[in-house]
């Protein structure tokens, strides 16, 4: 099977941040709206609590896209 | 359309925008929204509008029409209605519910994209897209012939053919919710094919001859995208 020198760059880019215990993207979703509440009311989420979490953002450039719109979006001015 | 508890999900009438925005428990919502409030009771409106509004806004890049945003909330809309058993109180009941809608418009979204590829071999033209807009001197300069060699062989010898189509697919592009319409299964599966994929790849590149490092130093040349 045929895969280009930039994909072949792309997946040597992915190995190195691959870990052995990931996120899929339902697990993500999961957690994203408690991220969204505690980074609004400017707790800072614990970094270690959202290590999987953050991980997946560099993973999944869907999940990535969909993130920062929701980030972008006043959920409670909204309400 | 009608949801599950009997209740339209059609778009709020001019009337809600005259509820006045208040904070409600989240035993509130799910009273009021799984059968155990009155019919036409206000916290629906009141979440139908939210959800309007979430949608109009985490969607405002996409160049949608105003009929395409009204599917895509009917569907949002009656996703969540469905899914409020899942709701596990780990942030308020619309922050939940802002974050299911979206995610079900997105899926929406990359399910017609992928759709529309089936006509125009759109996978292509995105993968060269792609290609191009990688293409700069670090991206050239970055892996070296024995690096490059050793992925090849590793991809060819180590995957198996549901995981070798699944990364590649992965790598060029194609959403992954695609990926698994086409394999008949769920997304998180095709996470895992996937994942699994990399950890066997990882594992055999640092086995080889191109060294422990190899990944890392490639990396440091500019393999990042």
């Amino acid at each position: 099977m045929k895969i280009g020198r930039e994909n072949l760059c792309r997946l040597l880019r992915l190995l190195q941040v691959t870990e052995l215990e990931e996120l899929d993207c339902e697990g993500f979703l999961r957690q994203i709206p408690g991220f969204l509440e505690r980074s609004k009311d400017r707790a800072a989420p614990s970094l270690g609590a959202y290590r999987l979490f953050v991980h997946h953002l560099r993973i999944c450039a869907e999940c990535r896209e969909e993130f920062r719109s929701l980030r972008s979006v006043p959920l409670r001015r909204l309400l | 359309m009608v949801d599950s508890v009997g209740r339209s999900s059609d778009p709020p009438s001019s009337s809600a925008l005259t509820h006045p925005p208040v904070n409600h428990p989240d035993e509130d919502w799910l009273l009021a929204l799984t059968g155990g409030g009155e019919p036409d009771c206000p916290l629906f409106e009141q979440l139908s509008l939210y959800i309007r509004r979430v949608l109009i806004r985490a969607l405002s890049g996409k160049d949608l029409g105003d009929e395409a945003l009204a599917e895509l909330y009917q569907e949002a809309m009656h996703h969540v209605l469905e899914s409020l058993n899942s709701f596990r109180g780990n942030s308020s009941f619309p922050t939940w519910a802002a974050v299911v809608a979206t995610r079900v418009a997105y899926t929406r979204l990359q399910r017609r994209e992928a759709d529309r590829s089936m006509h125009s071999d759109y996978h292509r033209a995105e993968s060269d897209a792609l290609e191009r807009a990688t293409q700069d001197d670090s991206t050239h300069r970055l892996t070296s012939e024995e690096l490059s060699a050793a992925l090849r062989v590793a991809i060819d010898s180590e995957l198996t053919d549901p995981q070798r189509i699944a990364t590649l697919a992965f790598l060029r592009g194609v959403p992954i919710v695609e990926i698994a319409d086409q394999f008949g299964t769920a997304t998180g599966d095709v996470y895992d094919l996937v994942h699994d994929a990399r950890l066997r790849l990882r594992a055999a590149l640092r086995a080889s001859d191109v060294g422990e490092g190899s990944i890392e130093e490639a990396d440091k040349d500019g393999a990042g995208g």
